[in-house]
């Protein structure tokens, strides 16, 4: 496998990535081979000690696992499944409850052996509804009173420290959507944009339609000379706003308005992504 | 060598060999790839987790020969990781080394 190729498998597995991270990889990937190159070593060589591309982008995907906290959680893309990383101990279903967590405890807690004796004065110099009473074992003693059930307090997971992963909390979904930057390109970029240009528009049409109309009252009255030569100008003036206005809304209405405001509604609706720059194989 | 050794300890190997210069990473990486025998390529995705968490900073530096080279070197913060996986390394050794050393403990 030489560096084109390695590079090329190697971007290809980092897909998942954002592209701008890829870039960084790959670019650390390209460095190494050009050091390597440039000491003498051939490429096929260098391929071979990096280890597979496989391998070393399972690396950087596993290292990405998204940073746990529900901040964190709206910018996760929703094609990019997080893995959870379970805390050793957590009680991961519901509807375990701590009897059955005792699964989790260390071997220190597990029962004690049916037949294995413990001095026989400890269990039986216990009070019939002493510590081990609600574990069953009343009427057997069979468990030391070192059992799991006997004074452990099983914690409810801390769901402090790890907050998405409460499942007593309804969260929304989190959106792929950046709201607050389409709030504020909305705002502060599209709609003065648009009004400007609008408004320019409807003033090259005004005033082309305001002289037009204003050399046709003249051209009617005709009362001198003067008047005449007025209306001429004006309606000059009225043709050439007219021409000028036609050129701007030709151009600029089809192109600007048109191509700009779908590329607006599509750039919107895509959750305010630009279009990743190159593509990936 | 067992994989998850050297997994293990890859992390204080880096950060150890940056403690008295800054390193590039072809040289971290053929550095240790001789030495505990992993490949190349394990390297470079560690030392950007180590970047991410603020434990070592990068710049580029041109080179007499050949293309620049990205150095590594160690931050405050990696400065004290570091000492923290040497200690648990010395202290972990050292229980190891009872256990299977026997008779020398």
């Amino acid at each position: 496998m030489n560096k084109k190729e390695y590079i090329s498998a190697l971007r290809a597995q980092l897909r998942r990535l954002p592209s701008d991270d890829v870039e960084d990889i790959v670019k650390e990937f390209e460095n190494h081979f050009d050091i390597g190159i440039s000491e003498g070593k051939n490429e096929s060589d260098i391929a071979a000690k990096l280890g597979s591309p496989e391998e070393v982008a399972q690396i950087y995907l596993s290292d990405s696992v998204p940073a746990f906290d529900v901040n964190g959680a709206s910018n996760v893309c929703a094609t990019q499944m997080p893995i959870i990383p379970v805390k050793t101990g957590m009680v991961i279903d519901r509807g375990v409850g701590p009897q059955t967590a005792a699964g989790f405890a260390p071997v220190g807690y597990a029962k004690a052996p049916v037949n294995a004796e413990p001095s026989n004065t400890a269990p039986k110099s216990e009070p019939a509804d002493a510590p081990n009473a609600h574990t069953g074992a009343k009427e057997k003693e069979e468990y030391t009173a070192t059992g799991p059930q006997t004074g452990k307090t099983y914690a409810t997971p801390n769901y402090q420290q790890y907050p998405s992963q409460d499942p007593n909390v309804s969260r929304p979904i989190p959106s792929e959507h950046n709201v607050l930057f389409a709030v504020l390109f909305t705002i502060f970029v599209f709609v003065p944009v648009w009004i400007v240009a609008l408004a320019i528009i409807l003033l090259l049409i005004g005033l082309t339609i305001g002289l037009g109309a204003l050399s046709v009252m003249l051209f009617c009255w005709l009362p001198s000379l003067t008047v005449a030569v007025g209306g001429t100008v004006c309606l000059a003036l009225s043709l050439a706003f007219g021409a000028i206005a036609t050129a701007f809304v030709t151009f600029f209405a089809i192109k600007g308005f048109v191509v700009g405001t779908i590329a607006y509604i599509r750039f919107i609706a895509k959750g305010c992504k630009a279009e990743p720059k190159g593509g990936n194989v | 060598m067992n994989v998850q050794f050297k997994k293990g300890v890859l992390d204080l190997c880096v950060l150890a060999m940056l403690k008295d210069s800054d390193r590039y990473g072809y040289e971290l990486a053929s550095t240790l790839s001789e030495t505990i025998m992993i490949s190349d390529g394990t390297v470079y995705p560690l030392l950007r987790k180590l970047a991410s968490d603020g434990l070592v900073a990068s710049y580029l530096q041109e080179s007499q020969s050949g293309p620049p080279r990205k150095y590594y070197s160690l931050t405050a913060m990696g400065k004290i990781r570091l000492q923290e996986l040497l200690d648990d390394w010395n202290a972990f050794t050292a229980s190891v080394n009872k256990i299977v050393g026997g008779k020398s403990a």
